[in-house]
């Protein structure tokens, strides 16, 4: 492997292998890590929960938690180990040359003292003269374009959001001109329209400031459109490795194959079939591993995988797969046979007509939804989409009857008033609404088997059936062995809670299931899976999703129908299909192009950030942060939801078809 | 912060109100016939009744309560059975003796707890943690009065160190006067330590097991700024609000060591009143403990929110 | 093997290897063996006999191993004796504080709303007074009885153990188990004891082993005072409170002791408290 560590390399990883101490005993987390990162380049790591990432990424800081130790290899940066260096040399590199960027900005940086003192606090250590600290704090922040800088100082975090912490986590990493910044899931968390324009941001500050790049993220778009060259981690080994690209349009390693075949694709809606998945779950930390790491998983595994580990194999120029049969790779039988999804909706089963909320937070009212009116179908997915905040939830929460709306508001299931409050609901109610949550350590009582979680639903939601048998039943439907009956929730994975939690939904026969992103807490291997129990159910149970996520993806594969919310109102609202090809209202057009799918000419900026639901702006409450904007009536007057085509509604001053012409033409910037 | 200010004040104000209720209903609604709890079971009825007419305690409940109201509201807190004398006089002096012990155990176990919950803390897991944390535990949990026995068997009557008594001669400087108060301290100091300790322990492991404590460090901040810089202020606001609940725990040992080391307080005060069935004092001194409770929680919070920027300026909307 | 087992196993296996768990559970197993055979084990009647009085205050010796007190009776036997007092005060009064705070800290935390803001204000109002005065002033209206100060201990520590289960269930209430309960049409009852309070045992448990380490300091303070019930019954804290004039006169037996045996199984009782909660908080 020394070969591939050339003097071009701003950092060289090799066979780093790194162990916890669980309880009295030490198990390995890193199993032999090699690459190197090219300088100016930006190299993406990019893998599944538990992997060893961010592992890898602390290692390479030299800042290991209280139970962890390096047990070999080298981290070489300018011709010095890491982890050899003395506490005063690793200050003195990570002042200077090496930076980091974290996952979480809300508890990245100090809750008590003022932004303008924890930048510069990072200037003081490069040892710049007091008199133009100040200076220079501004400037970093105008860099990492913080519009208003002076003020942005003397802010406490907890007065900022997400977006802007993390610019401000950034400006203090950059500081110093690093040789390296490594980013650890640095847009994780939020929106996609704020995780766009901070990856933009840093595609524009690695050019600028000339520094290389290790990207850390699950996500395989972002790490896409981020980085020159990928390593896929599996189990603490990097088992493919090469340019981006090529990783991901000809990948020779059968973990990435299968990867990149979970992604739900656009076939959504009528042609929707099932995605692939990849078979069983990642072996634990510390599992005595004497093969491939992937062995168990692999379905083109032989004999000699499970005996010999294989060495990093040459496929191409600086193009790496361990894998011993990585000719087949592409070639990799599928997990999950072909097979259609799709539902023919029918008649409208459930109705919300004029649900408003309002929270009264610090005495002031707030407006988390206002008029909303939406139908379901049978057998029919309706997806709402919108940033945090936009009233999704609290949407959910009002059909549910987890929230009361305000007064005036009228929902029907089959033609029948629902009593708003969940105490008031029948029997028939209860059995009839069911949810499915995007956190299955939170949904399911962690002291109660899942015997008893999926036995008291069925119980109560379906009275008179043999408990026992109903219980098989629906243990075979979602897919899980009935010897995990007696089991407690935290002995399974996160995607077979997700199942028991289904099958608890599906406990009695609902005919209408709020899935509040159930798959946004999973890796993509366990979010096809579960996407496809999902379409499955609804197949053969012709039941109703009430759909809420914020990846788009995830939406045009499973929906039929899509509200899209911004502010607690309805911006626009139709057929999956037309609302993803457009025409679009402004906002949709932007989320649409805050995918990190799209290429950079694509995309549109919003400006400023999402305003508070206690005083929204007059007139339409998009349009502060509106590229369409045309004058004074979208400050004035707010736009109606009006029908503009058969099933289609629309809440803009601007006519469809003007819409149309302007979103055909190329955006000019 | 203005907002935080009256609701604040608003809460302890209905907290001081609900307190004068229970107060009221322990001195006056539970004895049943307060006359006959404090002449006991010998007396005449006639001495009974003559008490209760002179106590006011034979009227409605209701208007007891109201009339006791009007005049604490205007500092009366009543007349002493007893000891014949009036109640707000008789406290005024203990609490200044109260007031001695108080303040010196404070600021003698404030800094050495603040300081043991740190060193715990920086050295984590150590024999050295473990040591202050089992010794903090332990000393919590003694009651005073054997503390304190153990203490006068030890300094005042094997080591000879210290006086055996708490009240210092009349017309002692205040370096004779600590002297005196030092061995009554010291049981005090002790069930302090441990809480104030301990807290701050886990404050302090909070804070450097926290995110923003580890943006620090790889900004490459050496150690000791890391943590008087970025630990310290974030570890040490839980700790304010708890050192002003201890004011409460305070007043609990101070009944104990005022009664053990016979010294003329408001804990011995209370003492002799619950001995001799004496209401009034008794009504009045529990009164005034929870006045100063929910004064000194008032000012921690006032404290928390100045220092906590999360308080002071709100969230933005 | 279910995850129940799988887990409690594991929680002693931990306090198997829990230096504190061992010191603190011999002390308080000695101390609970004495307070059962008390009466089998003592050299002398701690209650002592009319004759003692003639050998009133003498110093240990082979005879009286830790003296005699001011009656004469043998420290020894008063000591082995007066253990079974207090624990028979202390765990009951901390039960009872624990099931009502349970039971108030689910219903205020599960309910919320204005139910909680006034027992909260009740509470803030409760915990103002130091315990120990709370307790001196209820018995001195009540009159002070063994069963008066288990109900008064048990009173005072309601509130304190509501606040604690009321933080744990407004966190477990906030949960999407519960919600999904009330989505299935689940009433409050089933909800805050089938579901939520299975879920909040280990702040229980913790609150309970520590609160009674505070019952015992509670109790024997209450008795150092003169409120500790039954004066014929022996016990350490009435002990001291009768001898501890004596100690000028350099006579300090029948003082030192007990408060040795008092601080030795305070002491004990929270070293387990203590290794039982570095269980459940790990």
């Amino acid at each position: 492997m020394s070969d591939t560590i050339t003097t071009d390399s701003v950092l060289s990883v090799e066979n780093l292998r790194l162990e916890y101490r669980v309880g009295t005993e030490w198990q390995e987390a890193i199993r032999g890590v090699t690459f190197d990162i090219p300088r100016g380049k930006t190299f993406g790591l990019v893998g599944e929960s538990g992997c060893g990432k961010s592992t890898v990424a602390m290692a390479l800081m030299h800042y290991l938690p209280r139970n962890g130790r390096i047990t070999s290899g080298t981290i070489r940066m300018g011709g010095r180990d890491i982890t050899q260096l003395s506490g005063r040399e690793l200050r003195e590199l990570r002042i200077e040359r090496l930076s980091m960027v974290y996952q979480d900005p809300m508890t990245s940086l100090n809750p008590s003292i003022r932004i303008g003192r924890q930048v510069a606090e990072v200037f003081e250590l490069l040892g710049e003269p007091r008199d133009t600290i100040r200076d220079r704090v501004q400037a970093v922040l105008e860099q990492v374009k913080i519009s208003d800088p002076e003020s942005v100082v003397r802010r406490y975090p907890h007065q900022l959001s997400g977006g802007m912490l993390q610019r401000v986590v950034i400006a203090m990493a950059i500081a110093s001109r690093p040789e390296l910044l490594i980013l650890d899931e640095p847009t994780t968390g939020l929106d996609a329209t704020v995780e766009a324009e901070v990856l933009d941001l840093v595609t524009n500050l690695r050019d600028e400031v000339g520094t290389s790049v290790l990207f850390i993220s699950h996500s395989l778009a972002v790490i896409r459109k981020m980085c020159d060259v990928t390593g896929v981690l599996y189990a603490g080994r990097m088992v493919a490795y090469g340019p981006t690209e090529q990783i991901f349009t000809e990948p020779r390693h059968p973990y990435t194959v299968g990867l990149l075949r979970c992604l739900p694709g656009a076939a959504g809606g009528e042609g929707r079939q099932t995605l692939d998945t990849i078979p069983g779950f990642l072996p634990p930390i510390g599992a005595d591993l004497p093969g491939c790491v992937y062995v168990e998983r692999c379905a083109i595994a032989r004999d000699i995988c499970a005996e010999n580990e294989p060495e990093l194999i040459e496929v191409g120029p600086k193009r790496y797969s361990r894998c011993h049969f990585h000719e087949e790779a592409p070639n990799l039988p599928r997990n999950v046979p072909v097979e259609s999804t799709a539902v023919l909706a029918g008649d409208v089963l459930l109705s919300i007509r004029g649900a408003s909320k309002t929270f009264q937070q610090d005495g002031r009212p707030v407006h988390a939804l206002v008029d909303v009116n939406l139908d379901i179908k049978q057998g029919e997915t309706l997806a709402l989409v919108g940033e945090s905040g936009s009233g999704k939830t609290t949407l959910a929460k009002i059909i549910l009857g987890i929230h009361v709306p305000d007064e005036g508001a009228l929902i029907t299931l089959g033609g029948q008033i629902v009593p708003a409050a969940v105490e008031d609901r029948d029997d028939e109610q209860f059995h009839a609404l069911q949810m499915v949550f995007q956190n299955p350590d939170s949904a399911l009582n962690r002291r109660h088997s899942i015997r008893r979680i999926i036995g008291r639903a069925v119980q109560i939601l379906k009275p008179g059936a043999n408990v026992k048998v109903r219980v098989d039943e629906l243990m075979a439907s979602v897919r899980v062995g009935t010897q995990l009956l007696s089991v407690k929730p935290r002995q399974l994975s996160g995607g077979l809670k997700q199942r028991v939690a289904i099958a608890r939904a599906f406990a009695g026969s609902p005919r209408v299931v709020v899935c509040d992103e159930p798959t946004s807490a999973l890796d993509v291997s366990v979010q096809a899976a579960i996407l496809n129990l999902l379409s499955e159910l609804q197949r053969d149970e012709r039941v109703s999703y009430l759909f809420i996520s914020h990846d788009l993806s995830v939406v045009q594969y499973v929906a039929d129908r899509v509200a899209v919310l911004y502010l607690g109102r309805i911006m626009e609202v139709g057929t999956s299909k037309r609302i993803f090809a457009g025409p679009h209202h402004p906002y949709t057009e932007a989320l649409l192009s805050a995918s990190p799918e799209l290429e950079d000419d694509r995309r549109i900026r919003l400006v400023g950030e999402i305003p508070s639901a206690s005083d929204p702006p007059p007139g339409c409450v998009f349009q502060t942060r509106c590229h369409r904007k045309i004058g004074e009536i979208c400050e004035t007057v707010e736009p109606p939801l009006v029908e503009a085509e058969e099933g289609y509604e629309i809440r803009c001053h601007i006519p469809v078809d003007e819409l149309r012409r302007i979103q055909a033409a190329p955006l000019t910037r | 912060m203005l907002r935080f200010l009256t609701r604040r004040l608003g809460l302890a104000l209905i907290s001081l109100w609900l307190l004068s209720v229970l107060v009221f209903i322990g001195t006056n609604l539970l004895p049943g016939d307060v006359g006959r709890r404090i002449l006991g079971p010998f007396a005449t009825q006639d001495s009974v009744d003559l008490l209760n007419a002179r106590l006011g305690t034979d009227r409605p409940l209701l208007t007891q309560y109201f009339d006791y109201m009007g005049s604490v509201l205007t500092g009366d807190l009543g007349r002493s059975v007893s000891f014949a004398r009036p109640v707000t006089e008789m406290l005024g002096t203990a609490l200044t003796n109260s007031a001695k012990l108080a303040v010196l155990a404070f600021v003698i176990v404030v800094p050495l707890a603040i300081l043991g919950g740190v060193i715990a803390a920086l050295k984590r897991g150590t024999i050295i943690d473990r040591s202050i944390t089992v010794f903090g535990l332990s000393a919590t949990v003694i009651p005073e009065f054997v503390s304190g026995i153990v203490a006068i068997v030890l300094f005042a009557i094997t080591l000879k160190w210290l006086p055996g008594g708490a009240q210092a001669p009349a017309g002692s400087g205040i370096f004779q006067q600590i002297r005196y108060l030092l061995l009554p301290v010291i049981p005090l100091v002790l069930v302090l330590f441990g809480y104030i300790a301990r807290i701050t322990r886990a404050g302090m492991i909070d804070a450097l097991d926290a995110d923003y404590t580890r943006t620090a460090i790889l900004k490459g901040l050496p150690r000791h700024v890391v943590i008087r810089r970025h630990v310290l202020r974030n570890a040490l606001l839980p700790t304010i609000a708890v050192v002003a609940t201890q004011v409460g725990y305070l007043f609990g040992g101070l009944v104990v060591v005022e009664v053990l080391f016979n010294y003329q307080g408001i804990g011995r005060l209370i003492f002799d009143a619950a001995q001799k069935a004496d209401f009034p004092l008794l009504a009045g001194g529990v009164l005034v403990i929870g006045v100063i409770y929910q004064i000194s929680t008032l000012l921690a919070d006032m404290l928390y929110g100045v220092l906590n920027p999360r308080v002071r300026l709100g969230a933005e909307s | 093997m279910s995850a129940a087992n799988v887990s409690s196993a594991q929680r002693r296996a931990q306090l198997m290897r829990s230096a504190t768990f061992w010191v603190g559970g011999s002390i308080t197993l000695t101390w609970i063996i004495f307070a059962i055979f008390g009466d089998f084990v003592t050299p002398y009647d701690p209650a002592g006999s009319p004759m003692d009085i003639l050998n009133r205050l003498a110093p240990p010796s082979s005879e009286h191993v830790m003296g005699t007190d001011s009656l004469g009776r043998d420290v020894l036997s008063r000591l082995l004796a007066g253990a079974r007092q207090v624990l028979i005060i202390a765990p009951l009064a901390t039960l009872i504080g624990t099931v009502a705070g349970t039971a108030l800290g689910l219903t205020t935390g599960y309910f919320g709303g204005w139910i909680d803001e006034i027992t909260s204000r009740v509470l803030d109002a409760f915990l103002s007074i130091p315990l120990i005065i709370t307790a001196m002033l209820v018995l001195a209206a009540l009159g002070p009885t063994t069963t008066g100060v288990i109900l008064v201990i048990g009173l005072v520590f309601t509130p304190i153990i509501a606040r604690t289960v009321r933080a744990s269930t407004l966190a477990e209430a906030r949960l999407d188990y519960v919600t999904a309960a009330k989505l299935r049409g689940e009433g409050a009852p089933h909800i805050m004891f089938v579901e939520i309070l299975p879920n909040v045992m280990g702040p229980i448990v913790v609150e309970f082993t520590v609160r009674l380490g505070y019952a015992i300091f509670t109790t024997l303070a209450l008795s150092f005072l003169g409120f500790g019930g039954d004066p014929s019954i022996p016990d350490w804290g009435q002990s001291i409170s009768q001898h501890y004039v004596f100690l000028s006169g350099d006579i300090w037996w029948p003082t030192l002791f007990p408060a040795l045996a008092i601080a030795s199984l305070v002491v004990g009782v929270n070293l387990l408290a203590d290794a039982i909660a570095q269980i459940f908080e790990t």
